[in-house]
């Protein structure tokens, strides 16, 4: 399969009690202040006056993150949200290779996440979106969807050992990225998925 | 499955539209290997709309010291001081604002794939992507052209987007739709020769009528305001056409050019202005260079008079006139005929939205519904939204405001109440649109060079304390605009709101404190007709307190039916002084340490980030522009005879030796259109012929490899045949660099003041 050019990966977040966007920012600062993530940060944006947008993003040379305010249309909560851009990276990477390192690199940041005991963020690794924005190689298709999906099943297996993975999609809109809904049977949550070593 | 959007694409796409990408993509190549220089990269860049951003010159204040940020991309450049790898920028041109649903949709896609997801509206009807990589911009070109959408000269010294009354064609009070005459003109200046070599930008707005906001005519280089004369029993058009006036740290007003210019003069005038400004513009200095100091430096008269004298000098152009036959493409029509209902009661949030969003257009029946978008941004899922709720209810009518928001045109009355419905299931049924709560901001800070205080914070902060007011508002506190820019340059028009703000700075015990200039009783309506006076500066935290203070002491001052403006007036500038000075106060650091970091960035607040911005590039001679585009050509054709496309290389070639020698007639400003034939023989009498092009030893051979190949193309050209020409075509271009080099130096005088 081809590489995609950038996929994002979106955490639900555990519990009812919103994130407070505006204690986000400073937390991201400081995260560039120190150098807290593994890759190179940048800025902030912040996007919280936007209803149902990616809230408050702290800004890298390959990978972004951030808090947003809710999924649209729906009723769900804030999510944390994780980009790969791997377009930047100009490596030779496969698509299963590529979702590896975005797991990696986004429970990194979900763990430095919750670390912050200010913010009260606790994400769960089994709830998750992927979406892969990048129309030209993976437009949003029934076949396309299928191909993702048995990717997407191989890897979280490798995650996840023998727990249930249940893939699915939130409805084929061709305008917007190709978008796969994971639930993972189980209780999960960064540490027990940390710990388990993978 | 196309590999890349260059191929997917290449049906859709008009062939001029994707030369120009291809171009730009092979210059990148060239100034990423070295070969283009990179201040010529920068302002070909900014021609296509990549802009530089914030921190691209490698450095950040992070709030304790200053980061070097280490791109991996290392000492690579894309101009002067900016880093290659560093996020950018992307203007994306709207002509007039005009907008379809299908270009909603692709420019969502952009948003997602290759900024942070989200599309902002600018304060000039423009989109802008922000942390956008230099190497996505091609695909991102390509996608847009697909669609019917230019990045050309977005930014640059170059003509920026034409800007129009977003009501034009339904409005109340226009005098006749200026839209296709707006897209007429729009569409004549696109890369035109004569507006190539503009020490500035150059910024065109139309006007349906006079005293309204509308186009705000009175801030622009160059502006139209329409008028209709009776002539011998019929009703004909024109404009008043205005020069001159334009924001930035040192605003004018325009001035009048010439009253009523018929619809069949107006393009030939504006390229005579064009090639005044050209000509006599400063290009030194950009502080002056801008036309409304050549307007002010030769006189209205002398200035018109050479405008006019220019005029009788241009050669004929068809597309002068040859729009007229379009003008009635230009008339829309409603997807849903209006019926009449009875509607039984509704909800208060509906009528508060009707009350300040829908405008009654002229045809009866229809109504404009302003969508307010939060500092001009809107998600990805919110532009799909839209482009449905579009063609649901209007089809293709949709526009930017230069309010950063969105108006919908020939919504059929009956169905406000679903299409409200539907806006708000899309978060996007804010009401207060145009209101005190609705606050236009630059990009400042978060993004912008130059920002010096966070004009998006601190719109953000007020908009979102507003909101939970405004309804307790006094009505004449209600309709005040508050604009704000992030520094004197004005971006966010804050010289034409009631309550402007732009950014600057104080000092105090070694600290530096945000502050943000207070300019009040500025004039949206009547174009713009005047700017507001600058009153003193406050620290950024005291902002709300102070539009508190003052927007109290205009309800309780105020004398029945007096407007901002008349009360800022009679209650004097001395008096607003005394009013503000008690929240011009400095608390101590220790005290509120909160008053050292801006809105929305606890960042200790620093002036040490603000760059080199770039308002436009620096001014590169035409010649050094197009060279590079010959260059890029032949690096293309380098590319063709790699791949084993021996026939396009050969072309690329061949076109690049064309190209070159247009670079040393333009740079001579010799109007020359693009046909070869005309080219070649141009150059052989003025460069050839003159020996000017002649080598010291090799005479006029490189010359010659143009008027063979002009002369007759090889046929069927294999590799060797590829190879020789590219080599000639490298020999040529570095004679026309040579010949350049000559004829500058025989130009600059010696220290000793003799002509060489
Ligand atoms: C010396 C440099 C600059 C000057 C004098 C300047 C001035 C202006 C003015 C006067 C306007 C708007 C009002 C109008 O004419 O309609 C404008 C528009 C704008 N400027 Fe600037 N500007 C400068 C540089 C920048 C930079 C570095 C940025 C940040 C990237 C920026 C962002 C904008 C935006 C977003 C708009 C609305 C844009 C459009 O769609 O054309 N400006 N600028
Ligand atoms: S006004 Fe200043 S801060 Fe705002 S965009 Fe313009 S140059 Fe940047």
């Amino acid at each position: 399969m081809e590489q995609p050019q950038r996929l994002i990966l979106r955490f639900e977040l555990h519990g009812d009690a919103p994130v407070n966007l505006d204690d986000v920012i400073p937390v991201f600062h400081g995260w560039i202040q120190n150098g807290r993530l593994s890759t190179m940060l940048i800025d902030v944006a912040d996007y919280k006056h936007v209803e149902a947008s990616p809230g408050v993003v702290l800004i890298g040379h390959t990978d972004d993150c951030g808090i947003d305010n809710g999924l649209p249309r729906t009723e769900s909560g804030q999510g944390f949200h994780y980009t790969r851009k791997h377009a930047r990276l100009a490596d030779e990477a496969s698509f299963l290779e590529r979702l590896r390192q975005l797991w990696t690199n986004a429970l990194e940041a979900a763990e430095a996440l919750e670390q912050e005991a200010g913010l009260g963020v606790s994400i769960n690794p089994g709830r998750l979106q992927l979406m892969v924005p990048d129309r030209l190689r993976y437009a949003f298709t029934e076949a396309n969807v299928q191909a993702v999906a048995a990717l997407v099943q191989e890897w979280l297996a490798e995650v996840f050992g023998s727990a249930a993975v249940t893939v699915s999609h939130p409805g084929i809109d061709e305008r917007l990225p190709l978008t796969l809904t994971v639930a993972v049977a189980g209780e999960h949550s960064v540490a027990s998925v940390q710990a388990s070593g993978n | 499955m196309a590999n890349s959007w260059k191929s997917a694409l290449q049906d859709q796409i008009p062939e001029s539209w994707a030369q120009e990408v291809d171009t730009f993509e092979g210059q990148m190549g060239l100034v990423f290997n070295g070969t283009l220089e990179d201040k010529v990269f920068a302002e070909t860049r900014l021609r296509r709309g990549v802009y530089g951003q914030r921190y691209d010159n490698g450095k950040r204040h992070d709030g304790i010291r200053e980061q070097e940020l280490n791109f991996p991309s290392g000492e690579a450049v894309k101009g002067p001081d900016t880093f290659w790898d560093a996020p950018g920028m992307q203007r994306i041109k709207i002509p007039w604002g005009g907008l379809k649903p299908d270009q909603l949709e692709v420019l969502a896609a952009l948003a997602d794939e290759y900024s942070d997801g989200i599309l902002h509206i600018t304060t000039r009807q423009d989109f802008q992507l922000h942390f956008v990589h230099v190497e996505d911009t091609p695909d991102l070109m390509r996608r847009l052209a697909a669609v019917g959408i230019t990045t050309r000269e977005a930014c640059g010294n170059s003509v920026r987007n034409v800007t129009a009354c977003p009501l034009a064609g339904v409005c109340r009070t226009e005098e006749f739709d200026v839209t296709p005459y707006a897209d007429a003109l729009t569409f004549f200046l696109l890369g035109h020769d004569d507006v190539q070599d503009f020490g500035r930008k150059f910024k065109i707005a139309f006007s349906g009528c006079e005293h309204e906001a509308c186009g705000l005519v009175s801030m622009h280089d160059l502006g139209f305001i329409a008028r209709t004369e009776v002539r011998d029993g019929r009703t004909v058009r024109g404009f008043d056409m205005y020069v001159g006036g334009g924001l930035g740290a040192v605003p004018h007003q325009a001035r009048l050019l010439q009253a009523f210019v018929s619809e069949e003069e107006i393009l030939p005038l504006s390229q005579a202005v064009c090639r005044v400004f050209a000509r006599l513009g400063e290009k030194r200095n950009r502080n002056r260079a801008r036309i409304k100091f050549l307007v002010a430096k030769l006189g209205m008269e002398e200035f018109s008079r050479l405008v006019f004298e220019e005029r009788e000098i241009l050669p004929h152009d068809d597309r002068w006139t040859s729009y007229l036959d379009g003008l009635e493409g230009f008339t829309e029509q409603p997807v849903r005929q209006p019926i009449a209902i009875e509607y039984g009661d509704s909800d208060p949030e509906y009528e508060r939205w009707f009350a300040t969003n829908v405008y009654r257009q002229r045809q009866g029946g229809f109504s404009v519904v302003h969508v307010a978008l939060p500092l001009g941004d809107l998600t990805v899922q919110q532009s799909l939204d839209l482009a449905d709720i579009a063609r649901k209810y209007v089809g293709d009518h949709i526009r930017t405001t230069v309010e950063q928001n969105f108006v919908l045109r020939w919504v059929a009355d009956q169905d406000l109440r679903d299409l409200y419905a539907d806006l708000k299931a899309a978060d996007l049924a804010t009401a207060w649109a145009g209101s005190i709560a609705d606050i236009t901001a630059c990009p400042g800070t978060d993004t912008c060079k130059l920002g010096i205080a966070s004009s998006r914070g601190l719109a953000g902060e007020l908009g979102a304390r507003l909101a939970q007011q405004v309804e307790e508002l006094p009505p004449e506190v209600q309709e005040l605009k508050i604009k704000i820019s992030g520094c004197f340059n004005s971006c966010g028009q804050h010289h034409v709101a009631d309550i402007g703000f732009f950014g600057n700075s104080r000092h105090r015990n070694k600290r530096t404190v945000p502050h943000f200039q207070v300019v009040l009783g500025g004039q949206w309506q009547e174009n713009a007709g005047s700017y507001g006076l600058a009153v003193g500066a406050v620290p950024s935290r005291s902002v709300p307190e102070v539009l508190t203070e003052l927007t109290n002491r205009f309800h309780t001052d105020r004398e029945d039916g007096e407007s901002f403006q008349s009360w800022v007036d009679r209650f004097g500038k001395k008096n607003i002084r005394e009013l503000l000075k008690p929240f011009t106060q400095i608390p101590l650091y220790e005290d509120s340490p909160q008053f050292y970091s801006d809105w929305g960035d606890p960042r200790e607040f620093t002036t040490g980030d603000i760059g080199v911005g770039e308002c436009a590039g620096e001014v590169v001679s035409l010649f050094t522009l197009e060279i590079a585009r010959a260059e890029a050509e032949v690096f293309e054709a380098q590319i063709s005879m790699d791949d084993g496309r021996h026939s396009e290389a050969y072309a690329g070639a061949v076109q690049s030796m064309v190209l070159a020698a247009r670079a040393l007639l333009r740079g001579q400003t010799v109007d020359i259109t693009n046909d070869e034939t005309e080219i070649v023989a141009e150059f052989k009498s003025r460069f050839y012929d003159t020996e000017l092009f002649f080598d010291r030893f090799a005479k006029g051979k490189f010359g010659q490899y143009l008027f063979k190949h002009h002369r007759q193309r090889v046929e069927d050209p294999d590799a060797v045949a590829a190879h020789e020409t590219i080599e000639e075509a490298y020999l040529f271009i570095e004679a026309a660099h040579a010949c350049d080099g000559r004829i500058a130096a025989a130009a600059t005088p010696t220290t000793g003041g003799i002509q060489l």
